[in-house]
């Protein structure tokens, strides 16, 4: 009788063994100004007497993998299309993330968060028509014929200031020239208890210089030029430096 | 028609006028598939209403039907009139009590690739969900659909037609959500500009733009061409069918806030005041054809639109940042207009399909 509990007890410990599944790993997008919840249309303080608001910000958000000590990397997706401009539409809707969710992530200690803003260029050699409307690649609005390229990233707004006129301001990123890949070190045990990552962007630091010193948007508020990316791979490289990472 | 079934009528519901069966009429639905003009997007159907021969013949019918109004007086096509790009040439569109709506009918044409939102506000999603709506409207066809089901059941020919659309087997089973779906179907045919000069241009490459009209896709998609001034047009209206995927205030009306709109657009689906007074970009495939322009048609002519984009528009908070005074000649703003009438096809793809039956 013992010797069939025991081999029942075995059994039990196995099957649930069989059954054990890592937990869903969540990304959460937060999108910031200076600290606070950003609210499409909502002016907050730029740099000297300006202020600024947003009323677009979306981005593709690519090939994002975790890397653990010992430097296995795995993928947690392939691409995703944040659109802040569409969540962050009041006070309330701008404290709610935008939040997608990760199955089959082992559980494990992972060192380094990787994402790229955009598309890369296989990718980017594909055009809007190559897909059904449920992938974000079949956004039309995010292809931009003229440069056979897809827009990986579109921040818009106006700048305000009593003394001077409005000042429409637009950045609408392409091409495979400003593809950018992003390593960011993490200390991070992902395990039942901790399964959760929060990205922060702060609008912000979109345009910093350097210090207090900001991106003179008067002087050239917008650029969707392939002949002068420079403007678009400053905003790109930025967001970077404007993103922070919590996990819960 | 009809009266001939007359003989299967099942005799536990004598008297029931709409119970008449139907199993004695093939129903063999042949599918359809359907080939898009070059640079259109994928086509798409939903898994529960795929496309058949059978259920776009019924969805025809009921379209030029003034069977779906109270009065037996309008159809889908009154004011989706084939001759006009499937819309019917007037501002305000006026229903069966001559009540006039509040935007502009829009055009059907290449409809069955909108995957984002119908309307000038995108208040619903799908075709079927869609057709449902102007039967029952008070300032359109102000009818009930009981009322049509049972007339449609009653009627000499539909019953026929549904079965072979959809396989019932009594009129009694035909219902709003079959008649919609098969409207949707019909819809979702009425495909055309790959006869359009654009895309012989751009795909069959038997001819070429004017200098005009080259000068004009210049303009419209900034193309980086020196000299050439970006019109932004192409930040709304971009893609195979010129559309745009999200809604926009295009500086129509001046305001200091975002209430103060005669028509709140977006943001009465949204709720959300920052949506106020943004609409659709609709397609400009058939343009030239599809006048007045904007969700009120307060636009006569291309040309008046044009002028409205080159002014830059009226201040609003939330007017998009593309939308500014373009500083176009003469020359510039012919040159779109002669682009966007590239953009004509009076053609269909289906054409034998898209006809009035009755």
């Amino acid at each position: 009788m013992k010797q069939f509990q025991f081999f029942g007890a075995i059994l039990i410990v196995l099957s649930c063994l069989g059954c054990k599944t890592d937990p869903d790993l969540t990304i959460n997008f937060f999108a910031n100004y200076d600290g606070e919840p950003l609210v499409m249309l909502k002016n907050y303080a730029y740099s000297g007497d300006d202020d600024i608001n947003f009323s677009v910000s979306d981005f593709y958000f690519s090939d994002c993998y975790l890397t653990n000590a010992d430097g296995d990397n795995v993928k947690i997706t392939d691409l995703e299309f944040i659109d802040f401009s569409a969540q962050n539409k009041d006070d309330a809707s701008a404290l709610i993330p935008i939040s997608r969710s990760y199955s089959d992530i082992p559980e494990d200690e992972y060192t380094t968060l990787t994402f790229s803003i955009g598309v890369n260029e296989t990718l980017n050699a594909t055009r809007p028509e190559d897909y059904t409307s449920d992938n974000p690649l079949s956004l039309s609005g995010h292809y931009w014929a003229a440069w056979d390229s897809y827009i990986f990233s579109k921040f818009q707004g106006t700048l305000f200031n009593d003394d001077l006129q409005d000042v429409d301001w637009l950045f609408h990123p392409g091409k495979d020239e400003v593809f950018r890949t992003f390593s960011i070190p993490i200390e991070w045990m992902f395990g039942a208890d901790n399964t959760v990552i929060n990205l922060h962007l702060d609008h912000k630091k979109l345009f910093v210089i350097e210090g207090d010193e900001y991106y003179d948007i008067r002087e050239k508020p917008t650029n969707h030029d392939p002949n002068d990316l420079e403007p678009l791979i400053f905003i790109t490289e930025n967001i970077e430096g404007a993103t922070s990472i919590t996990f819960e | 028609m009809l009266s001939c079934l007359q003989a299967c009528k099942d005799d536990t519901n004598s008297g029931v006028d709409t119970d008449v069966r139907l199993t004695e009429i093939p129903f063999d639905p042949e599918s359809f598939e359907v080939s898009s003009p070059d640079g259109f997007p994928i086509f798409e159907q939903p898994e529960n209403n795929p496309l058949t021969v059978e259920g776009i013949d019924l969805g025809r019918h009921l379209f030029y039907d003034p069977i779906l109004s109270r009065d037996s007086t309008m159809s889908c096509a009154s004011c989706h009139n084939p001759e006009l790009a499937f819309t019917d040439g007037k501002a305000f569109s006026p229903g069966v009590d001559g009540i006039e709506g509040p935007r502009s009918s829009m055009s059907l044409v290449n409809i069955g690739y909108n995957y984002r939102g119908l309307f000038w506000d995108g208040r619903v999603q799908s075709l079927e969900e869609q057709a449902l709506l102007p039967i029952e409207d008070p300032i359109e066809l102000h009818h009930m659909w009981d009322e049509v089901i049972q007339d449609l059941a009653q009627h000499d020919e539909y019953p026929i037609l549904f079965r072979k659309a959809f396989g019932i087997e009594n009129a009694n089973q035909i219902t709003a959500d079959l008649a919609t779906k098969a409207i949707a179907q019909f819809e979702r045919i009425l495909i055309s500009g790959g006869n359009s000069k654009y895309n012989i241009v751009k795909f069959d490459n038997t001819d070429v733009f004017t200098d005009e009209e080259l000068h004009g896709e210049d303009l419209f998609i900034d193309s980086g061409a020196a000299d050439v001034i970006d019109a932004e047009c192409s930040h709304c209206h971009h893609g195979g069918l010129f559309m745009g995927d999200d809604f926009f205030n295009n500086g129509l009306d001046s305001t200091t806030n975002f209430e103060n709109l005669v028509d709140l657009g977006r943001g009465k689906v949204t709720g959300f005041a920052v949506d106020n007074g943004k609409f659709k970009a609709p397609t400009l495939r058939n343009i030239a054809l599809t006048a007045p322009y904007m969700h009120d048609g307060r636009f006569a002519t291309l040309e008046e639109v044009v002028d409205h984009y080159d002014s830059g528009g009226h201040p609003a908070p939330n007017v998009d940042q593309n939308i500014r005074s373009l500083g176009l000649s003469d020359y510039d703003k012919a040159a779109l207009i002669d682009f966007m009438h590239t953009l004509t096809d009076t053609s269909y793809l289906y054409p034998e399909l898209v006809t009035n039956p009755h």
